[in-house]
């Protein structure tokens, strides 16, 4: 699915992911790639004003998630 | 022979976006069987897939996009929408799944459809937490539920103090509901009235 269809459901705050199916929060066995994700959904959680769609740009198996994670605290 | 009985699929991985195929009306399909076999028998001649890999990522697209436009699925000219009162350090936060997840015990889910939910106390050992739902790939979810519902992370988080605190309770869906109108009129109101009344100001939801 992509953001089109979340845009079209309305829904008040979206993060789009590209993983497959079935792991929206991210690989398991791998915490860091799911603390990433869900950092997201608190940030905008917090940040949104409006309704708000917004794509991760995250690749499947490509990330070093520790490093992301770090990165994203520092922001 | 029926192009459709043909899409049939271990429901893995792989197939994730390839199984939408199904929504193609069945002149689509033969198009698509007829360029597979093409694009499959040319590949073996120059042992080269990079133009099957292609033709198999086109067709997932156009799937996705006629499941988009397809008037069965549910959409909204618009919906609504409240802004957070008060930083999440000072919220109270739940987590809700869409997984199918159920505490052993608990009566499993019909994953012939449907839109009841089950309380998921957030102390629930995850040895005790099961899965009921046959429409999406759960082979990651029954190695690490956290990975589509991260309960063990939420705990983590009001330890960092990064949110006020984790609702003691969590609510578990299983997302295949072909017919929604019970879930929309009843359940899904009921489950938020419920943690309205206990307290919670946000959720997290994850789909799968």
């Amino acid at each position: 699915m992509d953001v089109q269809y979340y845009e079209r459901l309305r829904l008040p705050r979206s993060i789009v992911v590209r993983f497959p199916y079935g792991r929206p929060f991210g690989r398991e066995h791998e915490p860091d790639n799911q603390r990433v994700v869900l950092e997201h959904c608190l940030r905008l959680l917090e940040s949104a004003r409006g309704p708000t769609v917004e794509p991760l740009p995250y690749r499947w198996r490509r990330e070093d998630w520790t490093a992301v994670l770090a990165s994203l605290h520092s922001r | 022979m029926d192009p459709k009985a043909l899409l049939k699929n271990p429901g893995t991985t792989p197939y994730a976006r390839l199984k939408y195929l199904r929504s193609l009306p069945e002149e689509k399909l033969q198009e698509f069987f007829s360029g597979l076999f093409r694009h499959a028998t040319e590949g073996r001649e120059h042992q080269d897939w990079s133009a099957l890999d292609a033709y198999l990522e086109e067709w997932e697209r156009l799937a996705d996009t006629h499941l988009q436009e397809d008037d069965g699925w549910v959409h909204y000219d618009s919906g609504p929408f409240v802004p957070l009162a008060r930083p999440l350090a000072e919220c109270r936060v739940c987590l809700v799944t869409t997984g199918g997840v159920y505490v052993e015990g608990q009566e499993p889910f019909d994953v012939r459809g449907d839109w009841s939910y089950r309380l998921i106390p957030r102390d629930t050992p995850r040895e005790r937490l099961r899965i009921a739902h046959d429409k999406y790939d759960t082979a990651g979810a029954l190695e690490d539920i956290n990975c589509v519902f991260p309960y063990e992370l939420m705990a983590e988080l009001e330890a960092a103090r990064r949110i006020r605190e984790f609702a003691e309770i969590a609510y578990g869906f299983m997302g295949y509901i072909p017919e929604p109108q019970a879930l929309i009129e009843e359940t899904a109101p009921q489950a938020a009235r419920h943690a309205r009344e206990a307290g919670v100001e946000a959720a997290v939801i994850g789909t799968t």
